[in-house]
């Protein structure tokens, strides 16, 4: 039989919510008042309020809601109005990952990731949704685009650039920094140093090697570890606080 | 006796009652619907049902089992009435540095060492398998995610859902079968749900 409970690690509710609820609940109690058990604890603001996690998710919500607004105009193919006037917005992970739907794309940052998304428009006049992956991993589904300008991530000298694909790309923040590249589901383009390789379904790319090979278990593992390794200890203290990000554009 | 405090509105046991079971009741919950999203309205739900009913409690079962079976009903309503409704996906469903109130919640199992790269697959697998189990009827979905995530025995799973254990395992059976369908065509998924997998 199918056992999933080890791989699916609950989130815990952060005390301040738990405290909202004991308190909403203690006031409907029987005995309380009949106004605060027919509304118990809360407004209807207060509980879409809690609905949306409270204060903890608010900041993180308005970054989505530029995130969403800057993607729907590229990823829905609107003009990118003045390519002079790009429109950064920057996500850095803490301790957690932070999943975040951009219209057709889904996009998942990995632990003390950081990266910027930059809409400076491309020669063409259309948006380039680029993000620039300074530290961590991105993974992100996208789907066939073959109309619409490209969704591209830089890291470092190395850019990848999207058809319509499930890919990830991980940088280190050591010393060396390295750039991986591994694709689930169909084709990416890298470009870098004057040099370009198309990377497809189950094939990997390295920065140091600069080869396309055949995924496997064991790489992947090796590439969790490496970069792992070059974060070191200080990276979470320097990735800032949880942006944690649900948008559907 | 902490129930008997409860009774006679006595609000500093209710709070009690409330802080031992609520880290239990979370991660059932969140078991079942992959976010603590609507968390708190339905802990709400489950626990004002709990103090509004305890009269009726005689005792016959564990008081967590009792309130276990409130919680699942709170948790069909819920799904029911958001059936047809977006599904969300589930954010931050892995955060290693999280501790909980229940012993192994929030952590990572023991041993394993946190890799992003293993960790974006695993958080892609549990997106899927979440947005897979929205697809399926609100029966079937708490009996499997009763009996396959929250690690229940079907005697248990069957208690808590009020039906027969031949049904519940009619329902787990098609969940599973359901879900392996959608697997079919989802690598990630199927990766996903591998016994050996994780």
């Amino acid at each position: 039989m199918m056992r999933l409970g080890h791989k699916i690690p609950v989130e815990p509710l952060d005390e301040q919510r738990y405290q909202r609820v004991e308190d909403a609940i203690v006031a409907a109690m029987p005995g309380s008042s009949p106004a605060s058990a027919a509304a118990p604890g809360r407004t209807p603001g207060q509980r879409w309020f809690a609905r949306l996690g409270g204060a903890r998710w608010l900041v993180p919500a308005v970054v989505a809601a530029g995130v969403a607004l800057a993607l729907y105009a590229g990823l829905g193919g609107l003009d990118a109005g003045d390519p002079g006037q790009p429109l950064p917005t920057r996500i850095a992970t803490g301790d957690g990952s932070s999943t975040f739907g951009l219209g057709d794309a889904v996009c998942t940052a990995a632990p003390h990731s950081d990266l910027t998304l930059d809409l400076s428009g491309d020669s063409a006049g259309r948006a380039n949704i680029a993000w620039q992956l300074e530290r961590g991993e991105i993974t992100c589904e996208v789907e066939p685009r073959p109309e619409r300008a490209a969704v591209v991530v830089r890291a470092g000298a190395v850019t990848v650039t999207v058809v319509g694909t499930v890919f990830t790309v991980g940088r280190g923040s050591g010393d060396s920094r390295e750039v991986y590249v591994a694709v689930s589901r169909g084709q990416v383009r890298v470009d870098t140093a004057g040099r370009s390789f198309e990377v497809g379904t189950g094939q990997r790319w390295t920065e140091s090697t600069m080869e396309v090979t055949s995924s496997d278990a064991e790489w992947a593992a090796a590439v969790g570890d490496r970069a792992a390794a070059t974060r070191g200890p200080e990276a979470g203290a320097e990735a800032g606080a949880d942006s944690d990000v649900d948008t559907d554009a | 006796m902490l129930v008997d405090r409860c009774l006679d509105g006595e609000q500093a046991a209710a709070r009690e009652l409330f802080r031992r079971q609520r880290g239990r009741v979370q991660a059932s919950l969140y078991r079942i619907l992959g976010s603590n999203r609507d968390m708190d309205d339905l802990l709400q739900e489950t626990f004002i049902q709990v103090f509004r009913s305890l009269g009726s409690f005689r005792g016959e079962s564990r008081l967590a089992t009792w309130i276990d079976r409130i919680a699942v009903r709170a948790a069909y309503r819920h799904l029911s009435r958001s059936r047809n409704q977006l599904t969300p996906v589930p954010l931050d469903i892995v955060d290693a540095s999280a501790s909980g109130d229940v012993p192994g919640v929030g952590a990572e199992p023991a041993g394993r060492r946190a890799e992003p790269f293993g960790q974006t697959v695993a958080r892609e697998g549990v997106r899927r398998l979440y947005a897979a189990l929205a697809q399926l009827p609100a029966k079937g979905r708490i009996a499997f995610a009763l009996h396959a995530i929250d690690g229940r025995p079907v005697a248990e799973v069957a208690r808590l859902v009020a039906a027969s254990e031949t049904a519940t395992k009619l329902r787990i059976w098609r969940a599973r079968r359901a879900l392996e369908r959608i697997a079919a065509d989802d690598p990630i998924l199927r990766e996903f749900l591998r016994e050996d997998a994780g």
